[in-house]
């Protein structure tokens, strides 16, 4: 435990001594609240709704479905100088001959990426917060917290995604590529707008493995356990799967 | 060399378990349906409103539910979600005497299943779909409901019933499923009940001597007559023929009389002999007929300041509808006056003209619209300010008898006054069930002009200003106004022969059968077409246009915000004619109503409120910049300290750290 303590340790104070950190949290509350409150929402049906003021609804829905989007393309972003830096530079050597097992570099990288995804979403509270002040009744909590426990799993399922997509290669370019198209593939996987061009065969199952569909659900305030097993299940097996990648490069 | 290669293959093999055990769990978990619904109304479990519904079931109800296998994309989702809540209902049969059972059918496949559905009237959905990636095409599906009970039958068809509220927004389907399941199961279970819309009101031609021309329904109730033929049979009656002593149907189980304007004695004998034999009367009152007279005062180029002329006026005559003995004898009275209120509708008017060119350059004359607030239409808040809704609208404490999100308008409504001494003849109890808000007070009639001026529409101190009461149910075993009093002779023989006076004297009752409700409200004209015809030619609909207009708003939005504003004084006349149909029954399905359709709703702001700007303000720019500006103190904080740093080390550190 304490080995996965200090490479979260190492890693975060590297995220926050550079740009990387402050830079991801700056994009993801703008790009998030931009969309949100400046830029209409999209309605395939209906067209465009307006955005949060013209709707008047004090809902954070349209908020929430902003988020599979930022940390669908923040997310690798992030991820880039994971993997592909400690390979060009050397250290992963260093880091394998340490005496840590590379599952425990492997969750101490994810969970120190996965505290700075929390960071953000800790700090767009402020978001909630300030929509308080014009509704008429208050705010419903429980989409609020459905659609924060949501969005936690669901960083923590693109953290381990774009990990396991850099792991790959020691160019930074090219592993940000992989994680971007990885990510973006399963956040519109399913979604109303590929829906409408998929052949039927392959509809449902992209709607199995479509993180903005399973988010969708968690964030009207209702928590399926089939939702959460299947973030958590993912998150587990990409972590997983990393794991055996740095393994796999050790052996040969 | 060996073992390095089955160490590699030990990874590749242990990964290959992993991924496969995961996904086949995962298909395992879509078996498992345990969820916890964290919305503060539990909006995604079953309601205590249906569980009452349910559980009042004496029979079985049987659903047949066609849909066809290869249901077009978008609404894919729709028939999984309708089975996930079908399978909830069946979860409450334990507790019912009855239950809900359902069977699926494909009139696709099933040539038996697609004749039910052509007998039953049932057609089906034309929806376009994507096909491969450029052309449309039209999928014909099927999509509907067919509730059975004992002999009862009701049909409910998703592509055609009500599709601006289940199939508008394939994205939400799920959320009014529930009511619209819930209402169909009550009303297959409870008799049908006959409604008789009772009024002057007739369908003319526009042009007498022309009678090809269109039929006027700009002054009509069609859209009153439709809400209420959702869950009732209704059949309208001819005051006219009341009036001269026509009897009304037997088997009516409710009446309602619409805007009465010189009701006869023999009519009120028609009516208070309708309470007697156990009807329902929904008696909605104008206390005076307005004309509108305008006051241009154009300048010499057409375009003038508001300044420059009057707003315009409305003159008001009182009428003599002729029911005040009859009611007040029931225990109410409709005041001769008209509810004056702070908490007002504005009232559009014209300023002027403008001279503008259109988009190919032409010169085009624009009216000139502005708004003021106009008292003597009041606005009925459906929540306060504070949030919650306001406890002085609700009936019986429990369930509010407005529409859940939209604000009730009133037209020049009257004050209902109850008449306690005159309840205790009858046994009754009365309960008001709408008011205006606090800061309402009374103008009589006599004073005849109600002009659109605020500073004309001078109101008394706030002490004098007190909630209005603008709608009274009475409950009792009523007796007859005309108990011990001579019975009038009907008049008139044009058209059908009317009975006699001897055999209207024969199934004369003194005292009613059963114990009945009586709803009266001080108001009548605010849920004509005349006011919320959808073809843009009601007078609230213009008002919302040219609100929208003047914000600048999204289309969409404004759309929705005039269906809304449609559609609450029939939500409300409807819940009226509810609530006398089905008792306290409907309570249930009101609280459903509430919970589908409430939304909460931000404050009005507009279009430069410094409250929009502070909050965009503090998430745009406030918190980012924090961010940047903490990143900015670390790295010079960094940097002072490296400096330092280098500032204590020996000459040869420093050279190797420069």
């Amino acid at each position: 435990m304490s080995r996965i303590l200090c490479i979260w340790k190492k890693e975060l104070v590297s995220y926050f001594t550079s740009a990387t950190g402050y830079a991801f949290l700056f994009l993801f509350l703008l790009l998030t609240s931009f969309l949100f409150f400046v830029l209409p929402s999209v309605d395939l049906k209906s067209g465009f709704r307006g955005n949060f003021f013209l709707q008047g609804e004090a809902t954070l829905t349209d908020y929430f479905a902003t988020f599979p989007v930022a940390l669908g393309l923040f997310v690798p972003i992030l991820c880039i100088r994971l993997w592909p830096e400690e390979y060009k530079t050397g250290t992963v050597e260093v880091l394998m001959t340490l005496p840590v097992r590379a599952s425990d570099v492997v969750i101490g990288k994810f969970l120190a990426m996965v505290t700075i995804v929390a960071t953000a979403l800790g700090l767009s509270l402020v978001v909630p917060w300030t929509v308080g002040w014009v509704a008429v009744d208050g705010l419903d909590s429980g989409p609020i917290i459905g659609g924060y426990v949501g969005a936690l799993l669901l960083g923590g399922a693109y953290c381990a995604v774009a990990m396991f997509a850099t792991a790959f290669t020691k160019e930074q370019v090219t592993g940000l590529l992989v994680a971007l198209v990885i990510c973006f593939f399963l956040t519109f996987a399913g979604t109303a707008a590929v829906d409408l061009v998929t052949p039927d065969w392959l509809s449902e199952r992209l709607k199995f493995i479509g993180f903005s569909v399973r988010f969708s659900s968690i964030e009207k305030g209702v928590l399926d356990f089939r939702d959460l097993f299947f973030f958590l299940s993912f998150t587990a097996m990409f972590a997983f799967l990393n794991v055996s990648v740095l393994e796999y490069r050790r052996l040969k | 060399m060996s073992a390095k290669r089955n160490g590699v293959a030990t990874v590749i093999l242990t990964s290959f378990l992993v991924v496969a055990n995961l996904i086949v769990a995962n298909l395992w978990m879509t078996q498992v349906k345990l969820r916890w619904d964290l919305t503060e109304d539990k909006r995604f479990e079953i309601a205590s409103g249906t569980e009452n519904i349910v559980k009042r079931l004496r029979d079985t109800v049987n659903i047949k539910c066609y849909v066809s296998g290869n249901f077009p994309k978008q609404l894919s989702h729709c028939p999984r979600i309708l089975i996930e809540k079908l399978d909830e209902y069946g979860r409450l049969n334990e507790e019912s005497e009855g239950a809900v059972v359902y069977t699926f059918a494909d009139p696709d496949t099933d040539p038996e299943a697609k004749q039910e559905c052509e007998d039953m009237g049932i057609g089906p959905g034309r929806i376009q779909e994507l096909e491969g990636s450029t052309t449309m095409k039209t999928k014909i599906s099927w999509f509907a409901l067919v509730f059975r009970y004992g002999d009862r039958k009701v049909v409910y068809n998703f592509f055609s019933d009500m599709p601006g509220e289940t199939l508008k927004d394939p994205a939400r389907f799920g959320s009014d499923l529930e009511f619209v399941l819930s209402r169909a199961i009550r009303n297959v279970s409870s008799p049908r009940k006959t409604v008789g819309l009772l009024s002057e009101v007739q369908m003319v031609p526009s042009n007498p001597s022309n009678p090809r021309s269109k039929r006027v329904k700009y002054q009509g109730l069609s859209n009153l007559e439709a809400v209420i033929a959702r869950t009732h049979d209704v059949k309208t009656l001819d005051l006219a023929q009341v009036n001269r002593g026509e009897p009304i149907p037997s088997g009516m189980d409710i009446v309602v009389l619409w805007r009465p304007k010189s009701l006869t004695e023999v009519g009120k004998y028609v009516i208070d002999q309708f309470l007697m034999g156990g009807g329902n009367l929904l008696c909605m009152v104008d206390s005076g007929d307005v004309s509108f007279t305008p006051k241009p005062k154009f300048t010499q180029y057409g375009r003038a300041r508001v300044q420059d002329y009057d707003l315009p006026d409305y003159k008001v005559e009182g009428i003599d509808h002729g029911l005040d003995d009859m009611l007040a004898y029931y225990g109410v009275r409709v005041e001769h006056a008209f509810v004056q209120d702070f908490s007002c509708y504005d009232m559009i008017y014209y300023t002027g003209k403008d001279f503008v060119r259109n988009m190919f350059g032409q010169v085009q004359v624009k009216p000139n619209e502005d708004y003021a607030p106009y008292f003597s239409w009041p606005v009925i808040p459906a929540r306060d300010d504070e949030g919650g809704l306001e406890d002085s609208h609700q009936l019986g404490d429990s369930f509010s008898i407005l529409s859940p999100n939209d604000d009730l308008v009133l037209t020049w409504a009257s004050p209902v006054t109850v008449l306690e001494d005159n309840l205790t003849r009858h046994e009754a109890i009365a309960d008001v069930i709408l008011r205006t808000g606090p800061r309402s007070w009374v103008k009589p009639i006599k004073e005849t002009r109600f002009p659109v001026n605020p500073a004309e529409q001078a109101g008394p101190g706030k002490a004098a200003m007190a909630s209005q009461p603008v709608a009274v149910l009475v409950r009792g075993r009523f007796q007859s106004f005309f108990r011990g009093k001579e019975m009038p002779k009907p008049t008139g023989t044009a058209g059908k022969p009317l009975p006699t006076k001897d055999e209207l004297e024969k199934s004369r009752r003194d005292v009613a059968s059963v114990r009945g409700a009586l709803l009266v409200v001080g108001d009548a004209d605010f849920c004509s077409d005349q006011f919320i015809t959808p073809n843009m030619r009601g007078a609230l609909v213009q008002i919302e246009m040219g609100r929208a207009r003047r914000k600048g708003s999204a289309g969409g939005m404004n759309r929705e915000a005039l269906i809304g504003r449609l559609r609450t004084p029939l939500f409300f006349v409807s819940n009226c004619v509810d609530v006398l149909a089905y008792g306290e029954e409907a309570e249930d399905l009101f609280q459903l109503q509430h919970r589908t359709f409430r939304s909460r709703r931000i404050k009005a702001l507009e279009k430069d409120d410094p409250l929009k700007d502070r909050i965009q303000l503090v998430n745009m720019v406030y918190l980012p910049g924090a961010v940047i500006l903490l990143g900015l103190l670390v790295a010079a904080f960094r940097h002072l300290r490296c400096r330092r740093e280098i500032a204590v080390a020996p000459t040869h550190d420093r050279r190797v750290a420069q």
